[in-house]
């Protein structure tokens, strides 16, 4: 069922930031496997399959997050922390794409275990190259474990 | 058994002794009662030379009269600590009558928790003079901080009897504990100061938070979109909206770095000093290695002298060499062959750092503005730059506890010279400062 596994887990709850990501991913047919999810408690129910997600299964979880930080309800330190704690979802590589790079943000997001900072440039063609090198890495180059994290009692093969 | 034997041996000798010692007492008391009440004016008392008077009103002596002038409490003690003899001033600062003092014992104005002190101090005065703090109970009970001098004297007549000099402390006392108050509401107003410096800090970082997240954004969408309009296919604009559209994607590039330059400055203000010994030549070798892709097809004379090792923040020191190089090779750029030094001479506890350039140069007239946020000296289209690097550059040396000037001649170049290295930073003072209060 890999065709309908989502692949990038966008959190952003900018509707403008979304747009110009998307349209950036689409550049690189990145686009079609996303989930957007508009803040961090959407992004946790997504995540853990709960609330509107609760059909989801831990065994299919994306393959990338891009994080913002600033973010309704729960932050994403606060998304961060979360799911880097929780053995079914700390395999998922973290990257986080915001407007600042305040020191004590970079030095809080990788001690909670992100494995990527990357401040969104004000240059829209740096923008552009920022996203397909993302997309490039992680999805392409990255070797992540084939195997998900046990979860939910699935057995897995 | 030679003590029970020289005890057996003495016991009728200090049987005598006492009962004769018993007499006097009886008749001394019989004397005082009498001297209180009015009916003798002095007393005689028999000792090994003789016997001998005190009386209270005996103004032969001209030491008696110095003893009486003295600003000091003054009294004569026998060696069991009795007052033979108080002077006028002691009497003022007991608010006694001197006939209540003289007779009786001194412990009768030593307040009862200080009585064993005092047993002490007459036996150490006996052996050598003492100065010591005390206290003294006044006839309406309130206590009185003195200082009590004790020393021996041959009293005629008497075996041995105590000077005693008493210094009213109670205005010193006063002086310490005002000082004592001044420096609690003093190190009460640095904290108060310092949670209220804590608390702008905070809004301050809570505010360039602000800048960077919410400003930045709006930046970034104009900017996004403006491009996805430019790249479009089928696009409806003319050459005209095409360049209109590109000054708007230039614009908001501008502001982005504008925004970022501000931010960083801020940074620098905000940033506590981690001060290392920092070999400057390797940090100036750096500098211009990193301003190597600008400098393609640029003719650059570097003249680095020999520059110290100095205790100093690396990151910030980093930062304003390297924002001084870059406009030195950023002003040099219209000459043939740029020539760029960077020296410094040791002058007296610090050095003094200077970074010459054989640029465009400015006119001593605005040099105020030079180190001013957003101060630009030069048009735009001339010069691109945002108009903090100075800025910076001088909070940083500041921070150090140094000092930054420039002099330069239109067309002729520039020096910017600095101070660092010196051996107290104001940090460094501040910090002595409050802990100095704090003591």
């Amino acid at each position: 069922m890999t065709d309908r596994q989502i692949e990038i887990l966008l959190v952003e709850d900018n509707n403008d930031d979304v747009e110009l990501t998307l349209h950036a991913l689409r550049k690189e047919n990145l686009a079609n496997h996303i989930h957007v999810a508009r803040d961090g408690e959407e992004a946790l129910d997504f995540l853990f399959c709960n609330g509107p997600h609760a059909d989801r299964s831990f065994e299919r979880p994306p393959r990338l997050i891009l994080l913002d930080l600033k973010l309704p309800k729960v932050d994403g330190m606060e998304v961060l922390r979360r799911l880097k704690a929780d053995s079914r979802t700390q395999c998922i590589p973290v990257v986080i794409l915001t407007s600042s790079k305040e020191e004590r943000d970079l030095v809080k997001g990788y001690g909670l275990g992100a494995n990527s900072y990357i401040q969104k440039p004000v240059d829209f063609d740096q923008f552009r190259e920022t996203v397909k090198n993302v997309g490039l890495y992680w999805l392409l180059i990255n070797q992540a474990p084939v195997i998900a994290p046990v979860g939910k009692g699935a057995a897995q093969s | 058994m030679r003590t029970a034997r020289s005890c057996a041996r003495r016991r009728p000798n200090l049987r005598a002794q006492l009962t004769q010692a018993a007499a006097q007492i009886e008749e001394l008391q019989t004397t005082l009662q009498a001297i209180r009440s009015g009916e003798v004016d002095g007393i005689v008392v028999e000792g090994p030379r003789g016997s001998s008077i005190f009386t209270l009103q005996s103004p032969e002596e001209p030491y008696r009269i110095l003893a009486e002038r003295m600003n000091e409490g003054a009294a004569t003690l026998d060696a069991q600590g009795t007052v033979l003899f108080c002077n006028h001033q002691l009497s003022a600062m007991l608010q006694l009558p001197a006939e209540r003092i003289v007779g009786a014992p001194l412990a009768a104005v030593v307040p009862p928790e200080e009585r064993s002190r005092l047993t002490e101090w007459i036996a150490a005065a006996r052996v050598k003079s003492i100065r010591t703090e005390g206290k003294l109970r006044r006839g309406d009970g309130t206590l009185l901080f003195v200082q009590l001098s004790l020393s021996q004297i041959p009293l005629e007549d008497l075996e041995s009897g105590i000077c005693l000099v008493a210094t009213d402390l109670t205005e010193q006392k006063r002086a310490q504990e005002q000082i004592r108050r001044f420096s609690e509401e003093m190190e009460r107003k640095v904290a108060e100061r310092t949670e209220q410096l804590h608390a702008a800090n905070a809004d301050l970082e809570a505010f360039n938070y602000g800048v960077a997240h919410d400003l930045r954004a709006p930046l970034r969408h104009i900017q996004g979109f403006s491009d996805i309009l430019l790249n479009e296919p089928d696009s409806v604009l003319g050459a005209e909206g095409e360049r209109h559209l590109r000054l708007i994607i230039a614009e908001t590039l501008r502001m982005g770095k504008l925004i970022e330059a501000l931010l960083s400055i801020s940074r620098v203000g905000r940033q506590a000093l981690q001060p290392c010994d920092l070999d400057l030549n390797s940090v100036v070798e750096e500098v211009i290695e990193n301003l190597e892709p600008d400098l393609k097809n640029r003719q650059i004379d570097w003249r680095v002298g020999r520059l110290p090792t100095i205790r100093c923040d690396p990151t910030l020191t980093r930062i304003a060499f390297f924002n001084l190089l870059a406009n030195a090779v950023k002003f040099t750029s219209r000459r043939e062959r740029a020539s760029i030094e960077i020296a410094a001479e040791r002058q007296n506890r610090e050095y003094v750092f200077c970074v010459r350039d054989n640029g465009v140069g400015f006119s001593m007239k605005y040099a105020d503005k030079l180190f001013g946020v957003f101060q630009r000296l030069h048009r735009a289209e001339d010069f691109e730059g945002t108009g903090v690097g100075l800025a910076t550059v001088q909070r940083i040396i500041q921070k150090h506890g140094g000092r930054i000037w420039a002099e330069a001649e239109l067309d002729k170049g520039a020096s910017f010279y600095f101070t660092l290295g010196s051996s107290q930073s104001t940090e460094k003072n501040l910090k002595t400062m409050i802990a100095g209060v704090k003591s």
